[in-house]
């Protein structure tokens, strides 16, 4: 069975990037344009995995986090934070938000996937590649 | 038919009867009588006689009528009347009061009033004029005790009288007589009739007009029946000048009646009662308006009365007469304790037999200066009283060559006062002087009359220069303003004044003060002044200062952060797309490409690294010039950050075919720092040795000298001359521009590593020779 992978990006580009990757490899992709909308989705879909930008507007990505490890059923799933990085300490506060793990902007498309499956396979408590 | 006429007659006849009976004839009436001649009385014969009695001794002979004689009191007849004893009294006075107790005819038969008697010689012309006398009365009469008597009057009128009651007229006049009484009221027929037998003056004063009828009791049966007889046979004796009515008058009041007289209250009689109540009425009024003032004032003059005592009173002073050698000739004291407990113990002694020779020596000074120079003198002193020692001030007034008046007055109480606020001044003198604040103070315009030590040492002004405008001159020019706008609106509103300040001294310096000033009352709650502080607050400024400098400080960092940290993902973006699609392109996940595609997209994703390595190192120095970049300092292993960045680097080793080697010692080493700062540096030096070299190899070596660690990397590459090194750390100073291209590398490299070395507190060199190759140490404390 296709395992599916929430994707919560706000830019339009970047959505369809990581979303043709992933369905290249052969995963079932629910997009999410906002921190609201991905939090609904998740509770809908119950997908397998999280992709979650940091840098979105309105609700940011560390709020968003939050929410979702609240959520029962978003307890063991992984959540990757995909961040630029720019400051001291994004780092930390995404780790601190309730994040599995991250992968950095912009995105290495020849080890996107790797990294993405490295976190699948090691679940929530996975380290980093 | 007939019977029926029979009974109807019967009926008829029985009715009559009946009615008859009803009007049964009157065959005798009982008839009051009391004694009042010639009104109505028992003569010597026992016949009973006077003008009401033949009166209506003629209406029963008329009517055949037996007449039984009542005979009591007054008070008697009366009482019999209410129980309905005897069927007419005569001679009633009509009065309202009467009119609802008894029925009286409705014919008028005389009029009568009251009259007031003095005995001869004895002018008393007014009620006013009864002041205070004694007046005699028939008890019970109503020209006595009723309403509108002559008891009721002087009440009225306000005048104080005694009265005495006696049982008849008789008693009344004999008293007067007797002189027992100053006046008597009676009614005036009898006064007519007996004013002469007991030589009595009639006075002005009269009272009650009133009708005088027959009265009836209101309950008996034969009472309508016995009015309308009477009343029948008095019209008729009225107008019959011959009548009896007119002979009884004749007879027994000896006027000359005509029916006028008699018929109708004469004429007379109606103006001279009008004219005497109106009389009445104004002398009411004048008695109560002249009782007004009275009450005014005597409580005027109780009033004044009371304040002269209580002045009188609370002069605390005693009064002596001294004659020149001392001798006390006369003493007053208001009570106050005085020298002496008892006049007796110095009247008559002289100054210096009873008083303690010192104080004794100075009256006499006193009361001789007293009488020579004509002048008061006045003396301050202290004496010893019931074992307290108390404060006087004498003076000293000469009467006469030979005599002083001395008053003395106990001033104690003022001599404390006056020594408390005097050692309360120097208390407040001293709290100024030692107060760690400067003290000033100004009169009403702000002209400094006062400044206490220290407030000259804070300005470093003297007194008296700070005096009056002067301190002005030591307020910095800018601040003078404010300041005097500050002073000025807290005057108005009399709040305090706050308001920091700087003194200029005259050395140049500047003391900021911080000054509060408020109004100074006098005890009319007028302003007379301003007193205030001012504090050195010069360490306090410098403390704000400094604060608000790093609040400065801070917002600016903030800002550069943010403007970064924007920057920075700004620039990422557009990047990720283009790195991103021309990678997956280049993996043929969209399709093949031929090779000129290929070619060309890798050109592209080049570019694009090429771009965002560039981007990254710029942010990265960027940061670290703003002082941004926060060290993440922790423990960890130095060989395994070093495998890592080995292991990074290998790969384009490899491509170059370049050996890549490291040597440790000690192989494990513990380092306290950023580890990925210092992997960063390490990929960064790794990568320069790769890039510079073709053919060789590349060997990093790391050591332990001291407290610090030492990491060298060197290359078998190009090397560096010797004029370029100085400027390698430099940003953006690649070797040779023209070569830099086919180098890559952004330029910023060996810069970002100077300064993060530099940033864990090491310090970072090259050793290099131009064709042989290159060495890049760097060295870092083991612990930060």
């Amino acid at each position: 069975m296709k395992q599916k992978i929430l994707v919560i990006e706000d830019n339009e580009q970047n959505m369809y990037l990581v979303n043709f990757i992933l369905e290249k490899y052969g995963y079932q992709v629910i997009q999410a344009r906002s921190g609201d909308e991905g939090i609904q989705q998740a509770q809908q879909q119950n997908p397998d995995l999280v992709l979650l930008d940091i840098q979105l507007p309105v609700m940011d990505g560390y709020e968003v986090a939050r929410e979702l490890r609240k959520m029962k059923l978003m307890a063991e799933i992984p959540i990757v934070a995909v961040t630029s990085y720019a400051m001291p300490g994004d780092r930390e506060n995404a780790m601190e938000a309730g994040c599995s793990g991250y992968i950095e902007k912009p995105i290495n498309p020849e080890t996107f996937i790797t990294e993405v499956e490295h976190f699948l396979h090691f679940a929530k408590n996975g380290s980093n590649p | 038919m007939r019977r029926f006429l029979l009974t109807l007659l019967v009926i008829l006849t029985s009715l009559s009867l009946a009615g008859w009976r009803k009007q049964e004839p009157i065959r005798t009436i009982r008839v009051g009588v009391y004694e009042n001649e010639p009104k109505i009385f028992t003569n010597e014969d026992g016949k009973v006689s006077g003008f009401w009695a033949d009166l209506i001794t003629a209406i029963a002979q008329k009517e055949n009528w037996e007449i039984i004689w009542v005979h009591g009191s007054w008070t008697e007849c009366l009482e019999r009347l209410e129980n309905g004893e005897i069927d007419v009294m005569p001679d009633m006075g009509m009065t309202e009061g009467r009119k609802s107790q008894f029925v009286f005819n409705s014919e008028a038969v005389i009029t009568s009033w009251a009259r007031v008697y003095v005995h001869e010689g004895v002018t008393i012309e007014t009620i006013l004029g009864l002041e205070g006398k004694r007046v005699a009365g028939l008890e019970g009469s109503l020209n006595f005790d009723g309403p509108e008597g002559i008891k009721d009057l002087v009440e009225r009128f306000g005048v104080n009288c005694t009265f005495v009651g006696m049982k008849s007229y008789e008693d009344v006049f004999i008293a007067l007589q007797k002189k027992e009484v100053d006046a008597g009221i009676t009614n005036k027929d009898f006064g007519d009739f007996n004013e002469n037998v007991y030589a009595l003056t009639r006075t002005p004063i009269i009272l009650q007009p009133t009708q005088i009828r027959f009265a009836f009791p209101k309950n008996t049966s034969s009472t309508p029946k016995l009015v309308e007889t009477v009343d029948h046979h008095l019209k008729v004796f009225k107008q019959d000048s011959h009548s009896i009515y007119y002979q009884a008058l004749d007879r027994y009041f000896g006027e000359k009646s005509t029916p006028s007289f008699v018929e109708i209250i004469p004429g007379w009689i109606y103006s001279f009662s009008i004219f005497t109540a109106v009389i009445i009425l104004f002398l009411i009024a004048v008695s109560l308006t002249a009782r007004k003032q009275v009450r005014e004032q005597t409580l005027e003059l109780r009033t004044s009365e009371a304040r002269n005592r209580a002045l009188l009173e609370n002069i605390p002073d005693n009064i002596f007469r001294v004659n020149r050698e001392g001798v006390f000739l006369d003493f007053h004291s208001s009570g106050e304790k005085t020298i002496f407990s008892s006049s007796e113990l110095f009247l008559g002694k002289r100054v210096d037999e009873v008083i303690e020779p010192g104080l004794a020596k100075s009256m006499r000074d006193h009361l001789e200066r007293a009488i020579d120079d004509r002048k008061m003198q006045v003396h301050e002193y202290q004496i010893m009283l019931d074992g307290k020692l108390r404060d006087h001030e004498a003076r000293y007034t000469a009467s006469g060559e030979n005599e002083v008046i001395v008053i003395v007055r106990d001033i104690t109480d003022r001599k404390k006062t006056e020594r408390e606020l005097k050692e309360s001044e120097e208390r407040y003198q001293t709290l100024a002087n030692v107060a760690p604040v400067g003290i000033f103070r100004t009169d009403i315009q702000g002209n400094t009359t006062y400044v206490n030590p220290t407030w000259c040492r804070i300005s470093e002004l003297s007194h008296d220069e700070a005096l009056g405008n002067g301190w002005l001159r030591v307020v910095h020019p800018d601040d003078r303003q404010v300041l005097a706008e500050n002073w000025k609106k807290s005057a108005q509103r009399h709040a305090v004044s706050i308001a920091d300040y700087r003194f200029l001294r005259d050395d140049g310096s500047v003391v900021w003060v911080m000054g509060q000033a408020v109004p100074e009352f006098n005890s009319d709650n007028q302003v007379v002044g301003y007193i205030g502080t001012i504090t050195d607050i010069t360490e306090r400024k410098k403390v704000e200062e400094l604060q608000a400098a790093v609040y400065k400080a801070e917002s600016a960092d903030r800002l550069k952060s943010a403007f970064l940290a924007t920057m920075s993902h700004e620039l990422r973006t557009p990047l990720n797309s283009i790195i991103g699609f021309t990678g997956i392109l280049l993996q043929k996940l969209v399709g093949p490409l031929s090779e000129e595609q290929e070619k060309q997209l890798n050109m592209v994703q080049d570019s694009a690294r090429h771009l965002l390595a560039l981007i990254n190192d710029v942010l990265d120095i960027s940061k670290i010039e703003a002082g941004q970049v926060t060290l993440y300092t922790d423990k960890f292993d130095l060989a395994d950050a070093i495998r890592i960045s080995m292991e990074k680097v290998f790969p384009l080793a490899e491509k170059k075919g370049l050996l890549l080697s490291s040597v440790m010692v000690p192989e494990r080493i513990e380092m306290v720092s950023d580890r990925r700062r210092i992997e960063q540096v390490l990929i960064n030096l790794l990568n320069n040795a790769v890039k510079f070299t073709e053919k060789g190899k590349v060997h990093l070596q790391c050591q332990i000298i001291d407290k610090n660690v030492m990491i060298s990397v060197s290359d078998t590459g190009i090397g560096i001359k010797a004029e370029n090194i100085p400027t390698l750390f430099q940003p953006f100073k690649q070797v040779d521009s023209g070569i830099s291209r086919q180098y890559e590398g952004t330029g910023l490299g060996l810069s970002i590593c100077k300064k993060l070395v530099e940033l864990l507190e090491g310090e970072i060199w090259v050793e290099s020779e131009p064709g042989k190759g290159s060495t890049f140490i760097f060295t870092l404390p083991l612990q930060e």
